[in-house]
């Protein structure tokens, strides 16, 4: 068992199989040379904020077990990018408000937990296809701060990709 | 954790990067219209650059399925629309006059000129860099200092070349000189490159105290590698040029590879793939490894470029039952680039084995002006089990005024090889023999071609046959190219 603590210092003490679906626990804890029986304090205290670190760990605990993708395979590494096919439950995981996707974005980001950085990625990416620049803002809070003629000019550049 | 900059969506931009990464070209571009930070990181990434070039480049095969926008009718659109960052290339080195400085080093870059300012204490260093508006220009303008440094603490230059990214790579050794950092900048603002996330690059010379060293700096993709050359005092020491190679994955910081050789040549020819030839004392290792991956590397392939044999290396990693029988790699720039290959089976004695060509980045300027040229899958190169795409036999030889070099099969024997374009030099092959012929002299000869003093067009290396024997008969010619 490994105790996580989080940012606001509350303890989580989880599975050594969960804590290492995050590459970060995973590196720190081998680094350190701890057992799995010694629960160690991470040091550092800076994990996320609870409640995406909740989300997080049911990923974890779902996924558990699972293979972690190797850095070796490039062209499953591509194709993993690539495809924007998401499985069944880590769509249901996934289907939070923007402000969750994006914390539990940065806590997958800073734990290197990188299918799950992989979901919310391409869920994000799923929003934004088909969306016009306006909508995209709206979505996202996106502030314009073009000025109409840098604006003007952009869309110069992209017209012919406006529509066909 | 840092919270995200404000307007960009709540997310910082290298996990941006990542979502819009996912995204159809199409897409890609329409999301610069988002505001300023999303139109900064999207002509600013080269990784997205990458990812339109991949897009025109001819790899629309894999994407095809994906868009359903029809990525034949806006591949030539979106070609125009890459190139734009073609522009910032100079076609040829600027020279220029003096530099107004008493002490200084230089360094081109492709937008202009690097230049070191020593006081006359030498305990400070100012680093000009001098945008050139035009190749013409006579006097340099001072656009702005990037960083005062301890002159004592710096080595050597580098430059890195990617336009999407302007960047100005500059290296630094320590105190005690067995280490060095890369540091970069933008050359738009001299502001640090990355500097939040990761300031330097690192790099060591193991203990060994850096007299003298040179860096060279190529950007790809991902990764960032210098060549550091640790030259003794002595030049008529034994093993006076000591070189590593050092690659890192920019975005990490991490070290990828570091490899020690007495002469290193490094050719980065596509922007996912890395191949460097080292020269190590008389022979040759050829690697390729992915760039997109820090561990799986092909095995180096060795291969002996005339004189001497390669079973004095220490590495050998010969591909399955071939050997190596020769490769030019050439690399002008990281649009172009064309590497050749032929291999001879081991335990046969035999010449003009099945030769392999892959051709680099801008296919459709070569195949314009080669004729056809398949593009040969790099995964390919993972296996060898199966050939890889094209068999030539190695009877033209083709040196354009840029390097670019090709291999044309004329018939299905072998029996003459030539450089064109290079009236006073060309080479036959004979019953197993290359001759070189030089101003209607023969000499029997293996061949290669490269630069010297770096200038293009500039040295023709000529070895003699390695299997014909005798040491006394081996020699290197040098011809000028350029006259």
């Amino acid at each position: 068992m490994v105790l996580l603590v989080t940012s606001d210092n509350k303890n989580f003490v989880v599975d050594r199989e969960v804590a290492d679906r995050s590459v970060f626990v995973k590196n720190t804890l081998e680094a350190r040379g701890l057992s799995i029986a010694t629960p160690p304090m991470l040091n550092g205290g800076c994990f996320e904020l609870t409640s995406p670190f909740l989300q997080v760990l049911e990923y974890c605990q779902h996924h558990r077990g699972e293979p972690l993708p190797t850095t070796d395979d490039a062209n499953a590494d591509e194709n993993r990018k690539r495809t924007t096919d998401i499985g069944e439950w880590d769509r249901k995981f996934i289907t939070v408000d923007h402000e969750m996707l994006f914390e539990i974005i940065l806590a997958a980001n800073y734990l290197d937990i990188k299918p799950l950085l992989d979901v919310g990625c391409k869920t994000i990416g799923n929003m934004v296809k088909g969306k016009s620049p306006e909508e995209v803002r709206k979505l996202f809070d996106i502030v314009n701060d073009f000025t109409p003629e840098e604006e003007a000019q952009i869309k110069k550049e992209n017209e012919w990709a406006e529509d066909p | 954790m840092d919270r995200p900059p404000v307007g960009r969506g709540a997310l910082p931009s290298e996990l941006w990067e990542g979502i819009i990464l996912r995204l159809p070209p199409i897409e890609i571009l329409s999301m610069r219209l988002l505001n300023r930070n999303f139109c900064e990181l999207i002509d600013r990434s080269p990784l997205i650059k990458h990812h339109l070039d991949l897009f025109s480049a001819g790899l629309e095969e894999r994407t095809a399925g994906e868009d359903p926008l029809g990525i034949q009718d806006r591949r030539q659109k979106l070609e125009t629309y890459c190139s734009r960052w073609e522009r910032f290339r100079h076609p040829e080195p600027i020279l220029l006059g003096p530099p107004p400085f008493p002490n200084y080093g230089s360094a081109y870059v492709d937008k202009g000129f690097l230049m070191y300012d020593e006081d006359a204490g030498g305990e400070k260093e100012n680093i000009y860099f001098m945008r050139l508006p035009s190749p013409a220009m006579e006097v340099p303008r001072i656009e702005w200092i990037i960083r005062g440094l301890p002159t004592s603490s710096l080595y050597g230059h580098g430059r890195a070349i990617y336009p999407p990214l302007d960047l100005l790579a500059i290296t630094v050794s320590s105190e005690d000189a067995t280490s060095f950092q890369i540091q970069m900048f933008h050359m738009s603002d001299g502001k640090p490159y990355l500097n939040d996330v990761h300031p330097t690059v690192m790099g060591s010379s193991y203990g060994t105290r850096i007299q003298n060293f040179n860096v060279t700096l190529e950007l790809t993709s991902c990764r960032i590698s210098a060549t550091v050359l640790k030259r003794e005092m002595d030049p008529y020491a034994a093993k006076s040029d000591d070189m590593d190679l050092f690659v890192w994955d920019w975005r990490t910081g991490k070290m990828c590879l570091h490899f020690q050789a007495q002469i290193i040549t490094a050719h980065f020819i596509d922007q996912y793939r890395l191949v460097g030839s080292v020269r190590r004392g008389r022979g040759v290792v050829l690697m390729l490894w992915d760039t997109s991956n820090d561990r799986s590397h092909l095995p180096g392939l060795v291969f002996d470029t005339g004189p001497g044999d390669t079973t004095s290396l220490d590495l050998d990693l010969g591909v399955h039952d071939h050997e190596m029988e020769h490769a030019l790699p050439f690399c002008e720039n990281h649009s172009m680039g064309l590497v050749a290959f032929s291999f001879r089976r081991r335990e046969s004695s035999a010449m003009g084995e099945p030769t392999y060509i892959i051709p680099v980045g801008d296919l459709v300027r070569f195949t314009q002006l080669m004729g056809t040229i398949e593009r040969v899958p790099w995964q390919d190169w993972q296996r060898f089990t199966t050939p890889i795409g094209i068999r030539w036999v190695p009877s033209h030889i083709y040196i354009t005024h840029s390097q670019v070099l090709s291999v044309h099969r004329a018939n299905s024997s072998p029996r003459s090889t030539s450089i064109l374009r290079i009236h006073d030099f060309s080479l036959r092959s004979r019953r197993r023999k290359l001759l070189v012929r030089i101003h209607g002299r023969r000499y029997p000869c293996r061949f290669g071609c490269g630069r010297r003093n770096n200038v293009p067009n500039h040295g023709a290396f000529l070895w003699n046959p390695p299997r014909t024997g005798k040491a006394a008969s081996r020699k290197v010619v040098v011809v000028s190219l350029s006259t």
